[in-house]
């Protein structure tokens, strides 16, 4: 059990974890990999104060190692669902579930999205995770949306054992991807079926399988935590980074803009420190 | 992962569990899910709190691939209610208490 889990490995999320060190409290970050953050591919970040030559890379690079060497923790997966439960989190990253008391949202802009069919069939062949889920399609037709390299290699995954899979995308190219699996670029994406999952719709087109992976990259925090309050479409949140929900912080560009480094950074800050405050409040600190 | 209140249900003894009680919970799940675990120590309070109104059972699916395919369970976890031998409700993936509260209070 960590005393901080910290969702997202920008900016804010790593400016928390290195406060949550340096105050001495168990601290996780789950986060997709750092590659995959829009700011990597930035050549020059112009206006964070000290390192005016700095690529987008090198300073993700530089903060991820800083919270890494202060003993961080890290964990690359894509964090699914949030309950709370006896007095602590528990986090569900993929197949991994990590428990921790406080929490800190630091997942940057995350539009919420729901393909026509989604909800009406989740775990009747519609699934959030391959390698959580993947064995009940072993033979299978199963079609896998996706965005990153992640998603890649988890389509390759489910191929290895045994599924048969095509791989629906909005971004161009195979990247990762394994030669055996079909590659289609999409813009929309229908869920039918009866009980279980018969087909889906992609761009009007009929594709038959039995199963269907959305493997976005990150969940809107609403979709996370339901009864998290919301502010113009941002999580609310006070001076000390505090959400309506008790023990629970926010940090960074999910709190609103200017969608900037260093007011992630500060923010970031703020809810460690809060977060520190009230785990040393609680009795079973 | 069972416990006094909670059957390790296995193959065919599962049409006759479904009749062991007029509402009967059950637990798919497997020793590789993390969900799985987390929920756990839940299902066990619940049949705790409900003895007697509610019969719950655990199914490991990957010794029992049959009775998961039989309900169409693609996902773990999944938990399935069952009223007089009818699936009357489902809640699948991480959940919190309540809603598994809810879920059987809606049947009692
Ligand atoms: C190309 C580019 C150039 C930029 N240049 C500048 C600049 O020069 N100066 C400046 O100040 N700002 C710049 N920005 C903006 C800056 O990058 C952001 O303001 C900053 O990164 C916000 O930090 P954050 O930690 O709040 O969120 P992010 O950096 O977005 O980090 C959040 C991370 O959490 C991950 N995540 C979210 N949900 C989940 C989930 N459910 N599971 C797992 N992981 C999840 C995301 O994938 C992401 O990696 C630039 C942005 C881009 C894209």
């Amino acid at each position: 059990m960590y005393d901080i889990a910290v969702l997202g490995g920008g900016p804010a999320g790593l400016a928390a974890a290195v406060s949550a060190r340096v105050r001495s409290k168990t601290v996780a970050v789950i986060s997709n990999a750092m590659t995959e953050n829009g700011l990597y591919r930035s050549k020059l970040v112009p206006n964070y104060p000290g390192v005016p030559d700095i690529s987008g890379s090198a300073l993700l690079e530089a903060m991820h190692a800083q919270a890494e060497k202060l003993g961080a923790g890290f964990v690359e997966k894509r964090l699914l669902s949030a309950v709370y439960g006896n007095g602590q989190w528990y986090l569900g990253a993929e197949d991994e579930m990590i428990e921790a008391r406080a929490l800190i949202l630091a997942g940057g802009v995350v539009r919420s999205e729901r393909f026509a069919g989604e909800e009406k069939f989740l775990g009747r062949g519609v699934s959030y995770c391959a390698t959580c889920d993947g064995m009940f399609f072993r033979e299978k037709h199963v079609v896998v949306y996706g965005e990153t390299a992640a998603a890649e290699r988890e389509a390759n995954y489910l191929r290895e054992i045994g599924c048969i899979v095509v791989y629906l995308s909005r971004r161009d190219g195979k990247g990762a991807l394994a030669d055996t699996i079909p590659f289609l670029r999409m813009r929309t994406l229908e869920v039918c079926g009866e009980e279980t999952v018969q087909r889906v719709l992609v761009d009007g087109e009929t594709i038959q399988c039995d199963g269907v992976f959305l493997l976005r990259p990150s969940v809107a925090p609403v979709d996370l935590l339901p009864g998290l309050a919301l502010e113009e479409g941002h999580i609310a949140v006070n001076r000390a980074m505090e959400t309506n929900l008790p023990g629970v912080y926010a940090a960074g560009d999910c709190t609103g803009k200017p969608y900037q480094i260093a007011k992630a950074v500060g923010e970031g800050q703020v809810a460690a420190l809060s977060a520190v405050a009230w785990l040393d409040q609680r009795k079973d600190g | 992962m069972a416990s006094a209140n909670v059957k390790q249900v296995q193959g065919a003894e599962f049409a006759n569990f479904l009749g062991e009680n007029r509402l009967v919970m059950v637990d798919f799940w497997a020793n590789w899910c993390g969900y799985c675990h987390a929920l756990s120590p839940v299902i066990e309070q619940l049949a705790e709190e409900y003895a007697g109104k509610l019969s719950v059972g655990k199914v490991d699916t990957d010794s029992n691939g049959a009775i998961a395919g039989e309900f169409n369970v693609m996902g773990l976890p999944t938990v399935l209610l069952f009223e007089n031998g009818k699936e009357v409700d489902r809640l699948v993936g991480a959940m919190p208490k309540d809603a598994f509260v809810k879920m059987i209070e809606k049947h009692l």
